[in-house]
């Protein structure tokens, strides 16, 4: 097993859902560094976090790209073995990082992915979000040539190589996706997992309706930049 | 087809390029815009000036583009100057993002950092 192992939790106004989870992090039978990086929050989201838990605060919000990138430039800095990205919102249940811990044991990925999609089971997301994820799954294995089922999912493991290319180079837009075009461009191996997500308890997802076309289309748009981009 | 542009439009057109010439000068001095960007923007009461202190000269130009009328020579120079402004614009504004996000990271990281050595200590 790798010997140092950070979790990154990226927040923007969660101090409804950042202390149960950290707690529930805490609870697991292994002890992992959590870092929690306060995305500018008008909340009380660093004040919470940071009684249980080693914070970052940025002092405004950048977004959810320059957040995690500042985590992966902390284990970076820090000679993390292991980033794991979890959101702060609880969506992803903490039991679901030794998934991937011990799938990246059994056979080492330089990025591991999360998807509620192989597994079908729980929370899946909604209709319109689902289209959306195909739609950009479909593009990055025409572009690619690799299937990944749940591009946008936020429960991500990095190995040292992935956390020494993201802490140079991470998309500020819709990371998510977009770095497994990154990943995948500059020769990286990816592989998915299957795990349970929960459905959100506090607050309200920023992609929904018809922002959930437009956040697709202008994905699909920087997979083929990316792509085309080698090429110019 | 001759252009002959009216005395109320030279000295119109006139007025407006001291004016405007002034303004730009005094905010360049200030540093409130650049060399690069006074040259551009000056350009904009430069050419109709151009078009109307010199009507033979826009007759030659409308010819050498192959159009009728020299306002569309006019025009098109503007929209062009107007086009290479935004541009620098955008190119600018990205540039600024990514320098403001560079910076709250590192901000962050290094509150961080002081943060830990003073715990250790």
């Amino acid at each position: 097993m790798p010997q140092r192992i950070l979790v990154m939790i990226p927040c923007y106004n969660e101090e409804s859902s950042i202390g149960p989870l950290l707690r529930e992090i805490q609870e697991l039978d292994v002890h992992y560094d959590t870092l929690v990086i306060d995305d500018g929050s008008q909340d009380n989201t660093y004040s919470t976090a940071s009684k249980l838990s080693s914070c970052l605060r940025l002092v405004a919000n950048i977004g959810i790209g320059g957040c995690v990138q500042t985590a992966i430039k902390y284990a970076f800095l820090n000679d993390y073995d292991l980033a794991i990205q979890v959101d702060g919102d609880g969506q992803h249940p903490p039991s679901q990082i030794h998934t991937l811990i011990n799938d990246y044991t059994k056979s080492p990925s330089n990025l591991i992915i999360g998807s509620r999609f192989l597994l079908k089971e729980r929370f899946q997301s909604t209709l319109m979000r689902r289209i959306g994820i195909s739609a950009i799954s479909c593009i990055i294995k025409w572009l690619f040539g690799k299937k990944i089922t749940d591009p946008t999912s936020g429960l991500r493991l990095m190995d040292r190589e992935a956390i020494k290319l993201f802490s140079s180079e991470y998309p500020h837009d819709f990371p998510e996706p977009i770095s497994v075009g990154f990943a995948l461009e500059r020769g990286l191996t990816i592989r998915e997992v299957p795990i349970a997500m929960r459905t959100r308890e506090h607050g309200t997802s920023s992609i929904s309706g018809i922002k959930t076309i437009a956040y697709m289309l202008r994905v699909i748009g920087y997979l083929i930049l990316i792509r085309i981009g080698r090429h110019l | 087809m001759e252009y002959h542009p009216t005395i109320q439009t030279t000295i119109f057109i006139s007025l407006f390029l001291v004016v405007y010439l002034v303004v730009l000068l005094k905010n360049t001095i200030k540093n409130a815009i650049d060399l690069y960007d006074f040259l551009l923007l000056s350009s904009v009461a430069i050419i109709p000036s151009i078009f109307v202190l010199f009507p033979k000269f826009s007759e030659f130009l409308a010819r050498l583009f192959g159009v009728a009328f020299p306002f569309v020579v006019l025009f098109s120079l503007l929209l062009l100057i107007i086009f290479v402004y935004l541009y620098r614009l955008v190119v600018k504004i990205n540039n600024l993002n990514n320098k403001n996000i560079l910076l709250i990271q590192e901000l962050a990281l290094l509150s961080k950092k002081i943060l830990e050595k003073k715990n250790n200590e």
